[in-house]
């Protein structure tokens, strides 16, 4: 609770609740594939990366999960923005920033709702940027893409890689 | 003239430093100062490469998922600055039942997100745990309330710090510890008289002397050595009417006082032992306390505690004897210092639980006349032997039973039952040796029995005279 003198610490919630939040997400990418038809891949490498991201959320379990989703549901024949994708792509993101969350604080420790509004913000304008992008591609026309546009999104991706170099070195 | 194998080998030398540097360098990167997380990582990877795999192969799924992931990248600013915690300086001692607020200074340097701070939860004594809080400048602080006394760590603010979305961190970082002393509760309680000492001949209780205090003792013919001030002119003039009218010295008649005296109280704790009310933890040593809350030394302090504070405060004289340990005690005084003195001994001997050794109580850690109140579970005969000495040599020993009540039997073996109708049959033929021999044997139950019994201790002694 914040007054004039400072920050008074509350009791605050269990953080084990992250942990819980991630195991529920987790729950939630798993359906996806699975409503998909896809459950051999779903149960034998997902399943486990989630459980692992729940016991690990600072581990390269999450990057795991990420991956094999986003995978298992390209191989999926089908339109590229159907509603499992669209329900994934918020899925993913929350998933991925509360494991980084509850990397940083103990399973024993306490969360405090302040904490969490800044990341909440970040995750709403996030998401408002990819389905702003989502929807500008819907009305782009499906066909062959000319050889320049690919080279010149492929040149925007290696400038990306670029600036995220130097967003580092910056550091 | 220089040796161009020289020139050579310093040019592959130079190159080796500047290898060695940056491997350091890289290396004191990963452990020093704001350093990137898994999250970053993942971050960088699963989106840059979703977006990558996602455009050669054409398809729109691995972009979306990616892209939030490497937006939230772009956006994080990586944060700069060497964030502190100072913990605020509190006093060394505190009494316990009092609140007071534990506070930090905060500074989290540019860009910090969050904070994982170690503060005590509110009104619970301990270095608590890992708080998630915003990383906001300023004081972060909880109120807490010290019920249990004894000395220990209130605080240590262990600290890490992250970026947006926790993608670099800073620490973890231990906190310097910081530790005070709760002094043991001071109860409300009736204080009963103690028989006067007439040591000094001033103090506030009553002598069986006489001298000059307030209280009248006795009106009697003046003798040799009187002060004339203590003439009791109305009673002189009536026996020199009675006699005839005339006043001679034959007639005059004064007033004895009382003498006033100090009266010492002597304070026996029995530190060896530390029982609470399951047998089965008796040998076991508790865990994050230095005592059993509610066992018999937590009582045993506290009891002595309110004790030195009821008796000081009526002016009384009050020492403490350690029994485990004879030159732990502090001799009879008065005053608020000697109250201090004696609560922070009695916290002190507290953490000195040896569990086995001899009771000792001599006769000199007692001034002569000095009522003692010793405070035990009386678990073993020593003790007994040593009170019973004491009482026949007609001191006046109140003897506080610290044993809990309900003692629970161990239930890991068949013989828990047997074992405690034993232990419990040895006490009570120690108790009963004890009230044979003169001494006045009470429960500690809140305190007004002590009172009681204190009172009913003078009234003996004063029969016996």
């Amino acid at each position: 609770m914040r007054t004039p003198d400072g920050l008074v610490v509350g009791r605050g919630l269990p953080s084990i609740l992250l942990r819980v939040a991630i195991f529920v997400v987790g729950l939630a990418i798993v359906l996806v594939p699975l409503l998909e038809g896809t459950t051999l891949g779903t149960v034998v490498v997902l399943v486990p990366a989630v459980l692992a991201s729940v016991y690990a959320p600072a581990s390269p379990a999450p990057a795991g999960v990420v991956v094999v989703v986003a995978l298992l549901v390209a191989l999926a024949d089908g339109d590229p923005l159907r509603a499992e994708v669209l329900v994934l792509i918020p899925l993913v993101h929350l998933f991925h920033v509360t494991c980084a969350i509850a990397g940083v604080v103990p399973s024993d420790g306490r969360v405090h709702v302040s904490a969490l509004r800044t990341p909440a913000l970040r995750f709403v304008l996030v998401q408002a940027v990819v389905f702003a992008l989502a929807g500008l591609a819907a009305l782009l026309p499906a066909g062959r893409v000319p050889v320049a546009f690919e080279v010149v999104g492929l040149a925007g991706l290696a400038g990306i890689g670029l600036l995220l170099i130097w967003l580092q070195r910056a550091k | 003239m220089i040796d161009p194998a020289d020139a050579a080998s310093g040019a592959g030398g130079r190159r080796q430093n500047r290898v060695q540097v940056w491997f350091s360098a890289r290396r004191a990167a990963r452990t020093e100062g704001w350093r990137r997380t898994d999250a970053l990582v993942r971050g960088v990877v699963c989106g840059l490469g979703l977006l990558v795999v996602g455009m050669v192969m054409h398809r729109l799924e691995l972009v979306l998922i990616g892209l939030p992931l490497l937006i939230g990248v772009l956006l994080a600013r990586p944060p700069a600055g060497t964030p502190t915690v100072v913990s605020r300086q509190r006093p060394d001692t505190v009494d316990a039942g009092r609140a007071d607020a534990v506070a930090v200074t905060v500074s989290p340097g540019d860009g910090a997100a969050f904070m994982a701070l170690r503060m005590p939860l509110p009104d619970t004594p301990g270095v608590g745990p890992v708080h998630l809080l915003p990383a906001e400048a300023g004081e972060v602080r909880t109120k807490v309330t010290w019920n249990a006394w004894g000395h220990g760590i209130y605080l240590r603010p262990d600290y890490l710090f992250a970026s947006a979305d926790a993608l670099y961190v800073w620490g973890p970082v231990v906190g310097i510890v910081q530790q005070h002393t709760v002094l043991p509760p001071i109860e409300p309680l009736p204080p009963g008289p103690l028989p006067p000492r007439a040591a000094g001949l001033v103090g506030a209780h009553r002598s069986a002397r006489p001298g000059d205090g307030m209280e009248l003792r006795d009106i009697r013919p003046f003798q040799s050595g009187d002060r004339l001030r203590r003439v009791d002119w109305r009673v002189s003039l009536r026996a020199a009417a009675a006699g005839g009218g005339t006043l001679v010295p034959s007639t005059l008649h004064v007033r004895e006082r009382h003498a006033e005296a100090d009266a010492d109280l002597v304070l026996a704790l029995d530190t060896r032992l530390d029982v609470g009310r399951e047998v089965m933890g008796w040998s076991e040593r508790p865990t994050g306390a230095s005592v059993r809350q509610g066992g018999s030394l937590d009582l045993g302090v506290r009891a002595a505690s309110t004790l030195a504070a009821t008796f000081l405060r009526h002016g009384d004289r009050v020492g403490l004897v350690d029994l485990g340990h004879p030159r732990g005690g502090v001799p009879v005084g008065s005053g608020r210092r000697q109250l201090e003195r004696i609560r922070h001994q009695l916290v002190h001997a507290a953490r000195r639980v040896a569990g086995s050794g001899d009771a000792v109580l001599h006769t000199t850690q007692a001034p002569p006349g000095a009522t003692i109140v010793l405070l035990s579970p009386f678990l073993d005969d020593k003790l007994v032997e040593v009170t019973t000495r004491l009482a026949r040599r007609g001191r006046l020993v109140v003897a506080v039973d610290l044993l809990p009540a309900e003692l629970a039997p161990d239930p890991s073996t068949p013989w828990g039952p047997a074992v405690l109708a034993i232990l419990r049959a040895e006490h009570h033929v120690r108790i009963a040796a004890l009230e044979e021999h003169g001494v006045l044997v009470v429960r500690w139950d809140g305190g007004p029995r002590i009172a009681a019994v204190l009172r009913s201790a003078r009234r003996r002694q004063r029969v016996g005279r």
